[in-house]
């Protein structure tokens, strides 16, 4: 496919979403008039006021923050974790039958009664990092083990054959198969650990959290306030996972293609 | 030093692939294997490479370092022809040196075409090139010159014949025309 096509049809993808953007905005609009009070569900154009509002005010940003570096630390934390377990898992039958109990709990257990777990071991500070780590960590696992399980064994041969290094086999053979399963399971994963970590703050309601500005919303029926820190929120989730794909999409290039140019050491 | 066979016997699971093969191969000759598909001639490469062990029966001798032609190219898809033989043989070999081997066989080494993208005859020479500018005192060459026509069949032949350099060489193969196209004298395993 040549560029102008591509470019094209991106462009009408665009466009398409741009659209379904207003096609939702439009329902909410009427659905806001049907009902008619903003208690109950405010209008888009009241919420959009309040969150224009809500960036100039003093303490938008300091709250952005604080939830925003818990999440990414309890996000990093998980994924390393779970790659690490996930590659021994993958490499030794015995690491993933001991790791298999603890997974399934972590999978199974709602993250409501994680969280009440939580409050009475940890600071409510730090509630959403080890919320967010709990989230990220099985799915990254999973994807980590799937993805060494389906190695080409074929390819491992030929590298032994010819005797490649370790650091040069994990970088040609082992990662680019493995990216379409770290791919996935990043950009799923960093969604997933905001959404639990603003349950787990509207719970814990850490001071200082984006969780408790939307509990103290909610105690007083602000619903234009409360939805206008749900955006924030959907939005921070969406720019967020676009990061971790980048990231990802850099990687993989890096890998699939390390002497483009001749002049990188493999 | 020799790869001295004695009485090897090979099996997966009920099936007996090979039975009481005993084979010597001194060091820098040329030996081909013949036989239909299925007679057991990948199974003793893999035995030869140390991919396999023997069920019982002794192989001594095997060389710390082999290159090889498997039976599939595996090749890495995602790199040029150039980068995938960088990846195997690292930085230690010039650009120049690379192309030059490419042009052997007939590939231009086009820079940004992944190997997925090749043909399959050129995915085989790119293998045979691989293979041959890898180190090692024994090259094993599982049906090279399948899928390539009759002019680069003997482009590639030359080539392994001059890349060769005294290097013990065993070739599978069910035609032995590829054996004679080497040009170098050779012994011959009947499966």
């Amino acid at each position: 496919m040549n560029k102008g096509k591509k470019d094209d049809r991106k462009g009408q993808d665009v466009l398409t979403r741009l659209l379904s953007v207003a096609l939702a905005l439009l329902a909410w609009q009427a659905g806001a008039a049907a009902v008619n009070r903003s208690i109950l569900l405010p209008t888009p154009l009241s919420v959009c006021r309040r969150l224009i509002a809500l960036i100039g005010e003093d303490g938008f940003l300091p709250t952005l923050f604080f939830s925003l570096g818990r999440v990414s630390a309890g996000f990093l934390l998980g994924t390393a974790l779970g790659l690490l377990l996930g590659a021994l898992a993958g490499r030794y039958g015995l690491v993933e039958t001991l790791l298999w109990p603890w997974m399934l709990v972590v999978k199974a257990v709602p993250v409501a009664s994680f969280v009440v777990i939580c409050l009475i071991w940890l600071k409510s500070r730090n509630l959403s990092v080890f919320i967010a780590f709990l989230v990220v960590l099985p799915v990254i696992y999973q994807n980590m083990l799937s993805g060494i399980r389906a190695l080409d064994i074929k390819l491992a041969e030929m590298a032994a054959v010819f005797h490649m290094p370790f650091w040069r086999r994990v970088r040609y053979i082992v990662l680019p198969q493995l990216m379409p399963y770290l791919s996935s399971a990043g950009r799923t994963t960093v969604s997933m650990a905001w959404k639990a970590a603003i349950a787990a703050e509207i719970i814990g309601t850490p001071g200082g959290s984006i969780g408790k500005q939307v509990y103290l919303s909610k105690t007083y029926l602000d619903t234009d306030t409360l939805l206008a820190w749900t955006v924030v929120v959907v939005l921070m989730g969406g720019i967020c996972e676009k990061l971790v794909a980048l990231l990802i999409q850099k990687l993989g290039s890096h890998v699939g293609a390390p002497f483009a140019d001749g002049g990188r050491t493999p | 030093m020799a790869i001295d066979f004695r009485h090897v016997y090979k099996s997966f699971g009920e099936k007996d692939v090979l039975r009481d093969l005993s084979w010597k191969i001194e060091e820098g000759t040329c030996h081909i294997l013949m036989g239909p598909s299925g007679s057991g001639k990948t199974t003793i490469l893999r035995l030869l490479l140390g991919l396999e062990t023997p069920s019982s029966g002794e192989i001594s001798g095997l060389p710390k370092r082999s290159s090889a032609v498997f039976q599939e190219d595996r090749l890495l898809p995602g790199l040029s022809a150039e980068e995938n033989i960088r990846a195997v043989l690292g930085r230690k070999v010039r650009r120049e040196e690379i192309r030059e081997n490419l042009s052997a066989v007939g590939l231009s080494p086009e820079r940004r075409v992944p190997a997925g993208a090749f043909s399959g005859g050129m995915k085989r020479r790119l293998a045979i090139v691989r293979a041959c500018m890898a180190g090692g005192s024994l090259i094993v060459l599982d049906e090279p010159f399948q899928g390539l026509d009759e002019e680069n069949k003997a482009k590639a032949a030359a080539y392994i014949a001059q890349k060769r350099q005294g290097r013990t060489l065993v070739m599978a193969t069910h035609d032995e025309a590829d054996a004679r196209l080497l040009g170098i004298p050779y012994e011959k395993l009947t499966m």
